[in-house]
């Protein structure tokens, strides 16, 4: 069985139900966090299968996965420092308790 | 002459100018302001009596030289009319150079004027000088008025404020020389009257006094300025005098005519619209008809049958003929030009044809009109009753306007427009004046108040003068204006100083006696009253007789008319009495109330002086240049200069005897009395002085007789019915009320009715209907429109209460939503996608 674009798209949207999941699931900033980064790489699974299976976007599709993991590492920093400043002022990381938004 | 022109004029301004001094200074002249006022009058005074002196130099002058007197007239345009009638008629002209109606101020000095001035002023001053004194109290800041109970400030300056500016506008009447301009000095005299009237304005009955005055002389001022209006309609003019001026040509050189310098008409007066011209210059109209010069010339307008008018001379036409300027100047050919024709489609020129004409009936119209303002203002019938109430007023006020200059002034107009006054209103006049004298000597028989006492005999005095005026008797009714006028001030301030001295008791029945404690003004007062009720050689004599004489000479001739005859003598009868009652009630006898005669002290100092002015006054009128001059004396002899040429002659002739034609052709002239007096070898003269003096006798000694027997005051029964209406004059009041007041209330009463009910009922309905609709718009407002709004915005936030549901603000719900969405919007747009490509 030879390894197609497909699988690789279902890998990917499988990778991107279980970050969903674990975020809406997850209280925990952290885990919410993690969810986060597996989108990020069902995401850049997407391009890296893209780039590797279309001629056309093959520079283009490495780039961008590049780009994202370089992303998603701003993104956790960024993120990372608002858990700990939500932590500081909720003293918890349940994004329960983070209903300030509420209308 | 002019320089006299400005004499008077700065004589008669001078006390308006005291008035505005004081009026400016206030309070503030304190007791200067006696002293202004009298010191602008003395000045007055003397420029006045140099003026009577001068006066007479010019005439002297004038007669030496064979010339006429030409009176110092003066007058410039105040307002012109003309552009008014052109615009009217719509003709073309300039209204500046138009032969223009215009009305006129100007001033006219003759020897009434002077003369007049001159008693005027010295009155006042004798007034004014006692009232300096007896006013005195008014100076006080704080001063009790024990009738109204009240305390008030003294209001001094006040007092003679108004003194001052009646004095100058009395002055300013007499100097008029036109009706407008009397018309306006006699509201303001009126004016001045209503204000010392209400002198003491704390006390109702001053007040309701004033107000009568007022509202009466009103009445009378309606029918003055009926006169007025007639006469400016159908004349164009107001002026009482014609002025004539020397005709110059171009270089300014008079031109002569006849020896004479040619004169032209430069103001036409009322005297010389109505009367036929005099033959000078040119042929006299409508002689040839019988016209004669100085005649009101009355016609009947007729049509040629070619239709033109035609003017038919007759004594009893119906219209009479009006002059204008262009006919005084000798033009009666040309058809005239200029304010009139106009009026007058007729004119088409040639003999007579261009005359305007006024009906006969509105010139007597005019007449009674003018008369009916002097009945007003002299108190005569039917408006007599607001005199003896003025007497509210302070008794200088009394002595000096209602009795010696103001009331007066009635007498003063009936003498200048005598000239306009047809022989009907003349013997209206007559009979009123008689009627009055009537009715004043009668009440003033049992008056018990001293002060109306005097007005009622004022009132029977004024009705004497204006009878006189009525019957032809010019000279002599002016002539007693003055001795009255000088004999009433005398009594009134006698009257004055007594009240003062007695408690301000005014009641005749509470004093007597009064001889004792004041000797010297008993016997100036009982000059005063013998001269009033007309003993030979006393002033009043020589007038009142002359008054009686042309009476009886005027009945004479008319038998109808023995009224005019009979009631004077009535008259005369109970003036003897009246005054007999009131000297002796006051100074003979015992006192009646030693309460109020105790503190009496005789006049002295300041005020003697100012009576015994008066009393000489008097004496001096009628005895220059010596006691028997009788016709020749001084002060007829001056005061005939001055009467209209239209006095019918020897009327005005004091004692010339036997012949008279009195009042022209109109009346009857067979006389009854003629076969009696040449039977008794009789002339009127004497006829008269005998009755006179008999009736006067036997008036004085009934009434020492009565007061000697008894003495209790009121002459009849003391609760009499008789003696009851002649104290409430006749029940004049009541039967005005009556007649007048009461409709006239009823009527106001009504209109109030009909103001209550009508007027503010539509008011009062419309404002509910504005309520009304004002309700339905209210309800509309807050129910649709508001609701509308409200509803709105009711939606608005229960549709915000809904969506903000959605708005949980956890981070997991969002998510899950946003994947929901995703899922839905992505497989829509993949559906949708599947559908479009690949059906």
């Amino acid at each position: 069985m030879t390894i197609t674009l497909a699988h690789y798209l279902v890998l990917a949207a499988i990778l991107l139900v279980a970050g969903l999941t674990c975020m809406i699931v997850k209280r925990n900033a952290i885990g919410v966090l993690i969810g986060v980064e597996l989108m990020l790489n069902a995401a850049g699974l997407n391009l890296a299968a893209f780039a590797h299976y279309n001629q056309a976007f093959q520079l283009d599709g490495q780039l961008m996965t590049i780009f994202v993991i370089v992303l998603a590492a701003a993104e956790a920093a960024i993120a990372l420092a608002i858990v700990l400043n939500f932590y500081n002022n909720a003293g918890s990381i349940d994004v329960d308790d983070a209903q300030e938004l509420q209308g | 002459m002019s320089d006299l022109g400005w004499i008077l004029l700065i004589a008669a301004s001078l006390p308006l100018l005291a008035s505005v001094v004081l009026f400016v200074l206030q309070q503030r002249a304190k007791f200067m302001a006696g002293w202004i006022s009298v010191g602008a009058l003395t000045i007055s005074a003397i420029l006045s009596i140099s003026s009577l002196f001068l006066y007479q130099h010019h005439v002297q002058l004038a007669r030496d030289q064979q010339q006429t007197i030409q009176p110092w007239a003066g007058s410039f345009p105040w307002m012109k009319l003309s552009h008014l009638l052109y615009e009217n008629t719509g003709r073309l002209g300039y209204a500046d150079d138009a032969p223009g109606i215009e009305l006129r101020l100007g001033y006219h000095v003759d020897s009434l004027t002077t003369f007049l001035f001159t008693l005027i002023t010295l009155v006042a001053l004798a007034i004014q000088l006692v009232a300096v004194r007896s006013m005195r109290k008014e100076q006080k800041p704080d001063l009790f008025d024990s009738i109204a109970q009240v305390h008030r400030p003294g209001r001094y300056s006040h007092f003679f404020l108004l003194l001052s500016f009646f004095t100058g506008v009395m002055l300013h009447l007499v100097l008029a020389d036109n009706l407008l301009q009397i018309f306006v000095c006699w509201e303001l005299v009126g004016l001045a009257s209503y204000f010392l009237i209400g002198f003491y304005r704390e006390q109702p009955v001053a007040l309701r006094a004033s107000r009568k005055a007022f509202i009466m002389n009103r009445v009378g001022d309606a029918g003055f300025l009926v006169g007025i209006v007639i006469l400016f309609t159908y004349t164009g003019t107001l002026s009482l005098f014609t002025v004539r001026e020397e005709v110059t040509d171009v270089l300014g050189n008079v031109v002569m005519q006849n020896g004479q310098p040619k004169k032209r008409v430069d103001q036409l007066g009322l005297s010389d619209a109505l009367r036929v011209p005099a033959k000078d210059s040119h042929d006299e109209p409508f002689a040839d008809q019988g016209a004669e010069a100085g005649q009101i010339c009355r016609v009947n307008e007729l049509r040629t049958r070619q239709g033109k008018r035609r003017l038919e001379v007759a004594e009893r036409g119906s219209h009479v003929i009006v002059w204008n300027q262009e006919t005084l100047n000798g033009h009666f050919d040309k058809p005239m030009r200029g304010k009139f024709d106009a009026w007058n489609p007729q004119l088409q020129g040639g003999h007579g044809q261009g005359n305007r004409t006024m009906p006969y009936w509105i010139l007597c119209l005019a007449g009674l009109g003018l008369f009916l303002g002097c009945v007003g203002k002299s108190a005569q019938l039917p408006l007599q009753t607001w005199l003896p109430d003025a007497m509210a007023g302070p008794t200088p006020v009394s002595a000096l306007v209602h009795s010696a200059t103001m009331v007066t002034a009635g007498v003063y107009l009936l003498a200048r427009i005598y000239s306009v006054l047809m022989p009907e209103v003349l013997l209206t006049i007559a009979y009123v004046g008689v009627a009055t004298a009537l009715y004043g000597a009668s009440c003033a028989l049992v008056q018990t108040d001293i002060k109306r006492l005097l007005a009622y005999s004022t009132m029977s005095q004024l009705g004497f003068m204006v009878a006189s005026i009525g019957v032809g008797g010019w000279v002599m009714g002016l002539f007693h204006l003055a001795t009255h006028a000088c004999c009433k001030a005398l009594l009134f301030l006698g009257t004055g100083t007594i009240v003062e001295s007695c408690q301000s008791v005014q009641d005749i029945s509470r004093m007597g006696g009064l001889r004792r404690q004041m000797p010297w003004l008993a016997a100036l007062m009982l000059f005063a009253c013998l001269s009033l009720i007309g003993l030979p050689f006393f002033p009043g004599w020589y007038t009142k007789d002359g008054i009686l004489e042309t009476l009886i000479s005027f009945s004479s001739l008319n038998m109808t008319h023995l009224f005019l005859f009979i009631a004077p003598l009535i008259t005369t009868l109970c003036t003897a009495a009246y005054l007999t009652r009131f000297w002796w009630l006051l100074f003979m006898g015992q006192s009646r109330d030693v309460t109020v005669t105790a503190n009496a002290t005789d006049v002295h100092g300041l005020l003697c002086w100012p009576l015994l002015t008066l009393a000489i006054l008097a004496a001096f009128l009628v005895w220059l240049p010596h006691p028997l001059a009788m016709d020749g004396s001084w002060t007829a002899s001056l005061l005939r200069q001055s009467e209209p040429a239209v006095v019918p002659d020897g009327t005005s002739g004091l004692w010339s005897a036997s012949s008279r034609q009195i009042a022209g052709h109109y009346f009857n002239t067979n006389s009854w009395l003629r076969p009696l007096l040449e039977h008794w070898h009789l002339t009127p003269f004497t006829l008269t002085i005998s009755l006179a003096c008999i009736l006067s006798m036997v008036g004085i000694f009934l009434a020492i007789w009565r007061y000697q027997q008894k003495s209790s005051v009121p002459w009849g029964r003391p609760a009499g019915t008789f003696n009851y209406f002649l104290l409430d004059g006749w029940h004049w009041d009541r039967v005005l009320n009556q007649i007048l007041v009461r409709p006239c209330l009823k009527l106001g009463h009504l209109f109030q009715m009909m103001d209550r009910w009508l007027w503010d009922g539509l008011v009062h309905f419309i404002a509910r209907l504005a309520k009304f609709v004002a309700m339905a718009e209210r309800h509309f407002d807050e129910n649709v429109i508001d609701g509308f709004v409200q509803q709105t915005a009711r939606i608005t936030y229960q549709s915000g209460l809904v969506l903000r549901q959605v708005q949980t603000g956890s981070l997991r719900y969002y998510l899950a939503m946003l994947a929901i969405a995703m899922l839905v919007i992505g497989s829509l747009v993949v559906g949708i996608a599947y559908l479009l490509l690949y059906r």
